[in-house]
C-alpha cells in the first residue's frame, strides 16, 4: 500500500541553522513555506480568539465549564449573553450579579437546592462529593434510618476484629467505639478540653443492600498514647494509615 | 442516682448501665461529643469528657439568643448549607518548598456571625475575648447533636439522632467562610496550593500584586487576618487523597483530605449526556 502524504507543513531546522519547510513530502521555497506558516498560525490564533470570546469567563479568566453551562440555564435571558465576562453581567438596577467569585458557585448551590435538574446533573458530576464534609456518628444514624434503608444489611467490624450486625447495634457500637477513643485520647492528653473528630467511611453497597463500617484496629500494637506523642492532631499510624480502618480520626486541644 | 456527674469513661457507662439492668430499669442513654447522660425513672447521671468553662455555656447562649432573633438567622436555619471546608490546586502532584505563605483569618466565625448580622457587638466582643478553642466550643454548640439510645430489659431497641435547631447556622459560617476561601483560591490562581477551614497556603512565588488583592477582599468584607510561619512545607497526592506536611509555627502539621477528583472524573463521563440534554 503506497505510504500516505502528510498534510502538514512540516518545519526543519539545520544545524547551520537554515529553516527547511516540507509539505505533502515536498521541499518547499523559503518564501512559500513561510506564508503557509503564517497562515496557519493565523487560522490557529482566529480559532482560538472565536474559542476564548465563546468562552465565560470571570474578570477576564475562563471559568470552569460546567458552571457556564450551568449558567447558561439559570440566565437563559439574551441581554446577559451580549458579553462572556461574568463580572459585568449586572441586574436591572445596575448593580453586579456576581461581585465576587464565589457568587457564581452561590448562584450554582441555590439553584441545585430548588432544582431537580440541577440537582441531577450536579450529583452526576461529582460536583457534592467534594462538599459533603464529615461523616460523624450522627450522619450515619440520621441515613441509615431513612426508608431506602430498610431493607440493607448493616454491619460493623469493631475495633478487634469481631462482627456486629443489625441497625441498633451498629449504632450502639459506633457510640461505645467513639467512648472508647475519646477516653484514651484525654487520658494521654491530660488537657482540659479535647475535642476529638471522627470522620466515618462506611461502604454503601447498593446492589446487596449492605451497608458496611469497618472500625478494626490497623496496628494493636501502637497504642493510642504513642500515636498522640507525635502531636500531630490526627489518629494515624507510622505508616500514615488510619488507626481504625475507616474512621480518620482529629484531636484538638486547649 | 440522681444528678451525679462523673467523669466519662467507658467503664463508668457500663457500670452504670450493668447497675440499671440488674435492678430491671429501663432508660435512654444521650450520647454527645462531650457529655453522656443517662436518665432513668429516678433522675439522670451525666458523665461528662470535659469540664468547661461557664464562660463557654454563657457565650454559647448569647449566640444562640442573638441567631435566633435576628431576621437573618431565621433565614438561613431554614435552608441547607454545604460543610465542606477545604480545597485543594488540582494542579499540584507533589511539591515541596522550605517555606510557603500562610494567611490565616482571625477569630473567623465569630467575624461572620458579626459580619451577617447574626450577633450583636456585646455578644461579638464576648467572643473575641474567649481562648480560640473556647470561642470555638461555644460557636460549634450551634450545631450540638446528640444520638438518644433506648435501652428497654437492659438492650438498646431503638435510637434517635437530634440536632439543635440552630445547626444550620453553624453550617452556614463554615459555608461562608469556604465562599471566601474560593474567592481566594480564585484571586491566586496557579499560586493556590490548598486551603484548610480559615487558612490559605500559597507558593513562595506569589507575586505581591495578588497578595494584595486577597487582602483588600478581607478588609472590604470585614475579616482580621494575619501571616504564620510555615516551613518544611510539603503536598503529597495518591489518587484521591492530598497529604499536607509542614511545621507551622514551630508544630509539626499533617493534613489529609479527599478531594473526591475520581468521583468527578466518573461523572464526567455520565455528565457528558446529560450535559448534551440540557444545552439542547
Amino acid at each position: 500500500m503506497a505510504k500516505r502524504k502528510n498534510n502538514k507543513l512540516k518545519i526543519k531546522l539545520a544545524t547551520s541553522g537554515v529553516i527547511y519547510y516540507y509539505l505533502k513530502g515536498r521541499r518547499l521555497k523559503s518564501a512559500e513555506g513561510k506564508a503557509i506558516q503564517a497562515a496557519q498560525f493565523q487560522k490557529r490564533s482566529d480559532a482560538a480568539k472565536k474559542a476564548a470570546a465563546n468562552t465565560y469567563k470571570f474578570q477576564g479568566r475562563a471559568i470552569p465549564r460546567i458552571y457556564a453551562v450551568l449558567l447558561q440555564k439559570l440566565f437563559p435571558k439574551k441581554d446577559f449573553m451580549q458579553t462572556m465576562d461574568l463580572s459585568k453581567w449586572t441586574k436591572p438596577d445596575g448593580t453586579p450579579i456576581f461581585k465576587r467569585y464565589s457568587d457564581i458557585q452561590r448562584n450554582i448551590d441555590n439553584a441545585s437546592k430548588s432544582d431537580s435538574d440541577i440537582f441531577k446533573l450536579l450529583t452526576e458530576m461529582g460536583y457534592f462529593k467534594d462538599k459533603e464534609g464529615r461523616t460523624a456518628l450522627i450522619d450515619i444514624c440520621e441515613i441509615i434510618q431513612q426508608k431506602e434503608y430498610d431493607k440493607f444489611k448493616f454491619i460493623l467490624i469493631d475495633a478487634e476484629g469481631d462482627e456486629i450486625r443489625g441497625r441498633v447495634a451498629v449504632c450502639t457500637a459506633i457510640r461505645d467505639f467513639e467512648v472508647d477513643v475519646t477516653t484514651d485520647i484525654k487520658n494521654a492528653l491530660g488537657m482540659n478540653v479535647v475535642k476529638t473528630y471522627f470522620d466515618y467511611s462506611p461502604n454503601y453497597d447498593f446492589k446487596n443492600k449492605i451497608f458496611k463500617l469497618d472500625l478494626q484496629d490497623q496496628d494493636p500494637n501502637t497504642e493510642i498514647a504513642d500515636i498522640i506523642q507525635t502531636q500531630k492532631g490526627e489518629l494515624l499510624l507510622p505508616t500514615g494509615k488510619n488507626k481504625f480502618k475507616n474512621v480518620y480520626i482529629t484531636y484538638s486541644v486547649s | 442516682m440522681d444528678g451525679l456527674t462523673l467523669k466519662r469513661t467507658p467503664d463508668a457507662i457500663k457500670w452504670i448501665q450493668d447497675s440499671l439492668q440488674t435492678s430491671d430499669i429501663d432508660y435512654v442513654l444521650k450520647h454527645g461529643t462531650y457529655t453522656t447522660q443517662i436518665q432513668h425513672s429516678m433522675g439522670t447521671i451525666k458523665l461528662m469528657l470535659n469540664n468547661f468553662q461557664n464562660r463557654v455555656f454563657c457565650a454559647s447562649q448569647m449566640v444562640k439568643k442573638d441567631c435566633k432573633n435576628s431576621e437573618n438567622g431565621q433565614e438561613i436555619m431554614k435552608a441547607t448549607h454545604y460543610k465542606k471546608n477545604y480545597d485543594a490546586n488540582p494542579k499540584i502532584e507533589s511539591i515541596k518548598y522550605d517555606t510557603c505563605f500562610n494567611i490565616d483569618l482571625s477569630s473567623a466565625y465569630a467575624y461572620c456571625l458579626f459580619n451577617s448580622g447574626l450577633i450583636t457587638k456585646k455578644t461579638f466582643n464576648y467572643l473575641l475575648k474567649l481562648p480560640k478553642m473556647e470561642r470555638l466550643t461555644s460557636v460549634g454548640m450551634l450545631a450540638t447533636s446528640h444520638v438518644k439510645y433506648f435501652y428497654s430489659g437492659g438492650k438498646c431497641v431503638d435510637f434517635q439522632p437530634y440536632r439543635e435547631p440552630t445547626a444550620q447556622i453553624f453550617f452556614y459560617l463554615i459555608d461562608e467562610i469556604n465562599y471566601l476561601m474560593q474567592d481566594i483560591k480564585w484571586m491566586l490562581g496557579n499560586d493556590f496550593i490548598f486551603y484548610w477551614v480559615d487558612g490559605v497556603f500559597m507558593k513562595p512565588t506569589t507575586p505581591k500584586s495578588k497578595i494584595e488583592k486577597v487582602e483588600n477582599l478581607l478588609i472590604s468584607l470585614g475579616y482580621k487576618y494575619k501571616y504564620e510561619k510555615v516551613e518544611n512545607f510539603s503536598v503529597n497526592r495518591i489518587q484521591d487523597k492530598v497529604i499536607i506536611d509542614m511545621i507551622k509555627n514551630d508544630e509539626s502539621k499533617r493534613y489529609e483530605f479527599s478531594t473526591g477528583a475520581s468521583g468527578r472524573e466518573l461523572g464526567k463521563h455520565i455528565a457528558k449526556k446529560a450535559m448534551q440534554d440540557l444545552q439542547n
